[in-house]
């Protein structure tokens, strides 16, 4: 960890010039997964940018009929805010099944959406919902932002600020973990939006995905039911120690029921 | 560990197995690659910077050719070493096959153990950053075959090289690379589970 500089950006344009200035500088979110990967030596940034003294990326707050979320608001804070929980509870309920309480407390929806991990939560809620990523020069659309494993549509020299989620749809969020790390052996995010259903899976193993075949069917008709015969490409998925494809394949199509049902259930 | 894929290319047989054979080819089809050498008929070293998520380290490794069957079949060895990342070895086999007078499957196998850091702390990325990166590997030499379109007409035969890629005698395919690539990948990815 020799040559390691910290500098904390107190204006955006900061952090982006520092950006620029060192290739091998990285900004500092939560450092929930950064800082791990800094430890077991397997990754050496020569420069660190903490992005935590940003006023622009944090509050969290309800404009324009929109849900806005800075990018450096924690999980937790997300799972106790009261907007949250009372407008959009499903994604309270997504925040508050990060991880630990601990993870939860540090790790930041900007930093779990830019590193992009293909078993995380934020990045399924995020696409389900069709969110709005903005960052310090534009703005990306949910489905233009997730580009497979650890891929997003973001620059080498670009700060996401923040998402912006629309508040009319609603959605269920449900995974099954991993037990060790709490991460999503697979996970499903159903949303109900003006436009038609949207369901986004994670975990499978190539990064955050929608299920178009599910989707299709739902906004036809919305129940379980609806669902019967399809089934997630065993394509989608990877196999590894945890489980096999075809295992994380048919727990997609599962949590997709149960998501539906807990729409139902819970339908005002 | 096992690792297999298949690509077809729109490109005669030939053409494919002169590309494959090509290390100017080949560290252009690499990203991060900055470094390929020749150490004797049979060896070669490189140097790949790998980039994945929050990971990145550097790889050295060798690789060794143990058997070809121009312009069909191969089989080499590797060896690739990522610091206190951990280290990956392994044989990779690739075979070449005429679809039609134009078109060109591509079967590649690796067998790869992975020791260090990486083998430890887990394996739920070694997958989906196998694929990644052998997709990323194929995008690159599909474009690059596709702009330096081959003179000589499909079905010629075994001297025909493309004409701005200089092709040396033997070099080191890429299932090599993909290999290396993806043990190397693997083994920075591993902790992450």
């Amino acid at each position: 960890m020799s040559g390691l500089d910290f500098r904390t950006a107190t204006r955006v344009a900061d952090a982006v010039a520092w950006l620029r200035e060192d290739p091998d500088a990285k900004l500092l979110a939560g450092g929930q997964t950064l800082l791990a990967a800094m430890r077991l030596r397997l990754a050496a940034p020569t420069l660190l940018i903490d992005l935590q003294a940003l006023p622009e990326l944090k509050g969290l707050r309800e404009d324009a009929g929109q849900l806005w979320v800075g990018a450096m608001c924690t999980h937790a804070q997300v799972a106790a805010s009261p907007l949250v929980r009372q407008r959009l509870p499903g994604l309270a309920r997504l925040a508050a099944g990060i991880a630990d309480q601990q993870v939860r407390n540090r790790g930041t929806l900007g930093g779990s959406i830019a590193n992009a991990d293909p078993a995380a939560c934020w990045p399924a809620g995020v696409l389900a919902l069709g969110g709005t990523v903005v960052t310090d020069r534009r703005e990306i659309t949910a489905d233009d932002f997730f580009q497979g494993l650890f891929s997003t549509a973001l620059e080498a020299d670009e700060v996401l600020v923040g998402v912006r989620f629309p508040l009319a749809p609603r959605v269920h969020y449900l995974k099954f973990e991993q037990p060790a790390s709490r991460f999503a052996l697979t996970g499903v995010a159903v949303a109900r939006t003006a436009d038609g259903v949207r369901v986004a899976l994670t975990g499978l193993g190539h990064g955050v995905c929608r299920w178009p075949e599910a989707e299709a069917a739902l906004s036809r008709r919305f129940d379980a039911q609806a669902l019967n015969g399809l089934v997630v490409d065993t394509a989608w998925a990877s196999n590894d120690l945890h489980a096999s494809a075809e295992y994380r394949a048919h727990l997609a199509g599962v949590l997709t029921r149960r998501a539906v049902q807990q729409h139902l259930i819970s339908a005002p | 560990m096992n690792f297999q894929g298949s690509q077809t290319l729109n490109q005669p047989l030939q053409r494919v197995w002169d590309a494959l054979l090509d290390p100017a080819v080949l560290q252009q089809c690499v990203a991060g690659c900055d470094k390929f050498e020749r150490t004797s008929d049979t060896e070669y070293v490189s140097s790949v910077k790998v980039s994945i998520g929050p990971v990145s380290a550097r790889f050295a490794s060798t690789m060794t050719l143990l058997e070809m069957t121009p312009p069909s079949a191969c089989t080499l060895r590797f060896a690739g070493q990522g610091g206190v990342a951990g280290f990956g070895t392994g044989e990779a086999k690739v075979a070449l096959s005429a679809v039609s007078a134009t078109e060109t499957r591509l079967d590649w196998t690796a067998d790869a153990q992975v020791g260090g850091k990486i083998a430890q702390l887990g394996a739920r990325l070694i997958d989906g950053t196998v694929r990644k990166m052998s997709e990323d590997f194929f995008q690159r030499f599909a474009a690059l075959l596709a702009t330096a379109p081959a003179d000589a007409a499909p079905g010629e035969t075994a001297s025909v090289s493309p004409p701005t890629l200089p092709t040396p005698p033997q070099a080191v395919p890429d299932s090599v690379w993909v290999a290396t690539l993806l043990v190397g990948a693997a083994v920075l990815l591993w902790w992450l589970a």
